[in-house]
């Protein structure tokens, strides 16, 4: 066995040979250095101004949009209640305010047109006219800018002829295309009592109302519900850009501290963050995309029915009261059928009993004598 | 922090370097090892326990290395590199020639053993003998019974004792007892 004092001495000797790199402790506190580095150094450099930039607009948006939105909705329920002459179109029937070919109604759609139902017949009012109405109303509302933001959602329950459903999931589809959209979803039953289609369109957000009126003034169509909703997210979408910002510089940053790196240690503290950084810049941008889309394209979600066909009640007609030999002869046959099926169900125990029998008479008969044999 | 790397990293390189048996991997792995270290001084025993720490968080390092799918030619070839560079120069003493010229090849005989042991055996003997760790702190350092590092400690004893590379120094060469 070996000494232990000896072997130390030996392990001492092979690691004094062993050279410690002259550098070593150094790559070791620049790598110690570079970690402890505050996360938020080169953030803070590139975010402040971008932050308080964002900050600004977004409490003038969050000032702003209101009074547009309000002043706009304001004049639309004015203007369609000072001039109801704008329908013109024949009671039942559904007129379009902005009569606008498919794809063109961009400019009249603005989120300030107002829309009724009463009465089964769907009117839409024409955006407020360029002059006021009266004296205290508002000018025409500004139309949205071009970085606004709206998100508009609706649904919209109608209800087919009979016996179109199919006809019709074809024209909803069409009329997305039409209006520059697409079908999202569509999923239909076709058969049973009450065929059914849920189809869930996007058309772009200018031609929102304008697609939602094509849909209505379908022949035949009626429409049994309905709910738009609106929200307005640029604010929502600046603060995502402003962050989307400061990130980004922080990668850079990052990248910059990258290209420096001397040592491993170096490498690999600054490229995990960089990972991180660049991971947030994607989950970031990934927002902005998403909301962007929500903004461009309006989702509409649509539940076609088939009228109800009345149906004849079917007569049912009750049997009528035997009497006399019929009864007789259908006691009878009642009788039989019970003994019948009394014997079939007690014939388990019997056919047990049976087997039971058989068995002692084949040992009285066979075993027996045998046994007797034995003993004598 | 500054010190305390200056003052244990020696220490910490050669036994990677005796561990992982290459001079890259044991200066990844030590650096590997300081820098978990300090992202955890927060949850750090006392400064008694720290080194014990540190050595653990140092094994564990040096086992990742050779676990890494380097192919086993380039290691080969960094062990007889590092060999060739530990035994270059002539070992600087302050004891007779002779007795340092025998206890540079027993060294040398000890080194490639040491190299042939299993890391389990080899770990414990390079903590023990060299980084002067206690059987407990080794068992915490590798996660292990004291028990069990006693054991591997008897275990890697006897098998140096066997190697034909040190008992052909026979027994005026000190190495073993009775």
């Amino acid at each position: 066995m070996i000494d232990e004092s000896v072997l130390e001495e030996l392990l001492a000797e092979i690691a004094g040979d062993i050279a410690i790199p002259a550098d070593g402790p150094e790559h070791v506190l620049d790598a110690l250095a570079v970690a402890t580095k505050p996360r938020g150094d080169s953030r803070s450099r590139f975010s402040k101004p971008m932050l308080s930039a964002a900050a600004a607009i977004i409490v003038l948006g969050l000032v702003l949009v209101p009074l547009l939105h309000g002043s706009s909705s304001r004049v639309s329920s004015k203007s369609s209640a000072a001039a109801p002459s704008v329908n013109l179109s024949p009671p039942g029937t559904v007129t379009h305010g902005v009569a606008a070919p498919p794809g063109l109604g961009a400019s009249n759609a603005s989120p300030g047109s107002a829309r009724s139902v009463a009465g089964g017949s769907t009117a839409y009012a024409a955006p407020a006219p360029t002059a006021p109405t009266t004296p205290t109303a508002p000018a025409t509302p500004a139309a949205p800018a071009d970085s606004a933001k709206i998100v508009k959602t609706g649904t919209l329950d109608l209800q087919v002829p009979h016996a179109s459903l199919r006809t019709n999931v074809g024209r909803v589809t069409a009329t997305a295309v039409g209006f520059g959209g697409y079908v999202a979803q569509s999923q239909t039953s076709y058969g049973g009592t009450n065929p059914t289609a849920q189809v869930t369109i996007r058309v772009p957000v200018a031609a929102f109302e304008t697609a939602i009126a094509h849909l209505d003034a379908l022949p035949g169509v009626t429409v049994l519900n309905d709910s738009e909703n609106g929200s307005d997210v640029t604010g929502q979408y600046i603060d995502l850009q402003a962050q989307l910002a400061a990130a980004t510089g922080e990668r850079d940053a990052l990248l910059v501290v990258l290209s420096h790196a001397q040592s491993i240690a170096d490498i690999l503290a600054v490229r995990d963050r960089e990972t991180a950084a660049q991971t947030e810049v994607d989950q970031l941008q990934g927002k902005i995309n998403a909301l962007s889309d929500q903004a461009s394209f309006s989702s509409l979600a649509l539940t076609l029915s088939e009228k109800p066909v009345r149906t004849t009640k079917a007569v049912v007609r009750k049997p009528k009261a035997e009497t006399g030999l019929a009864k007789s002869w259908s006691d009878a046959r009642s009788g039989f059928a019970n003994a019948v099926e009394w014997l079939i169900a007690r014939s388990g125990g019997a056919l047990i009993i049976l087997l039971a029998a058989l068995a002692l008479l084949f040992g009285v008969r066979y075993l027996y004598p045998i046994v007797r044999r034995g003993l004598v | 922090m500054g010190e305390w790397v200056q003052a244990r990293y020696g220490r910490a390189f050669r036994t990677a370097v005796m561990i992982c048996g290459n001079r890259s991997d044991a200066e990844e792995a030590v650096q590997d090892a300081f820098l978990r270290v300090w992202r955890f001084r927060d949850a750090l025993p006392a400064d008694a326990k720290r080194d014990a720490w540190l050595y653990r968080v140092l094994v564990n390092a040096c086992y990742s290395k050779l676990r890494q799918e380097v192919p086993r030619r380039e290691r080969e070839r960094a062990r007889l590199d590092l060999a060739a560079a530990t035994h270059a120069e002539p070992v600087a003493s302050t004891e007779s020639p002779e007795r340092a010229a025998e206890l540079s090849a027993i060294a040398q005989a000890l080194d490639a053993t040491l190299r042939d042991l299993p890391e389990t055996l080899r770990v414990v003997v390079v903590l023990r003998y060299y980084s002067g760790l206690s059987e407990r702190e080794i068992a915490t350092a590798i996660r292990r019974r004291p028990g069990t590092v006693k054991s591997r400690l008897h275990e890697a004893r006897r098998r140096l004792a066997a190697d034909a590379r040190l008992t052909a120094f026979g027994p005026d060469a000190e190495v073993t007892t009775s």
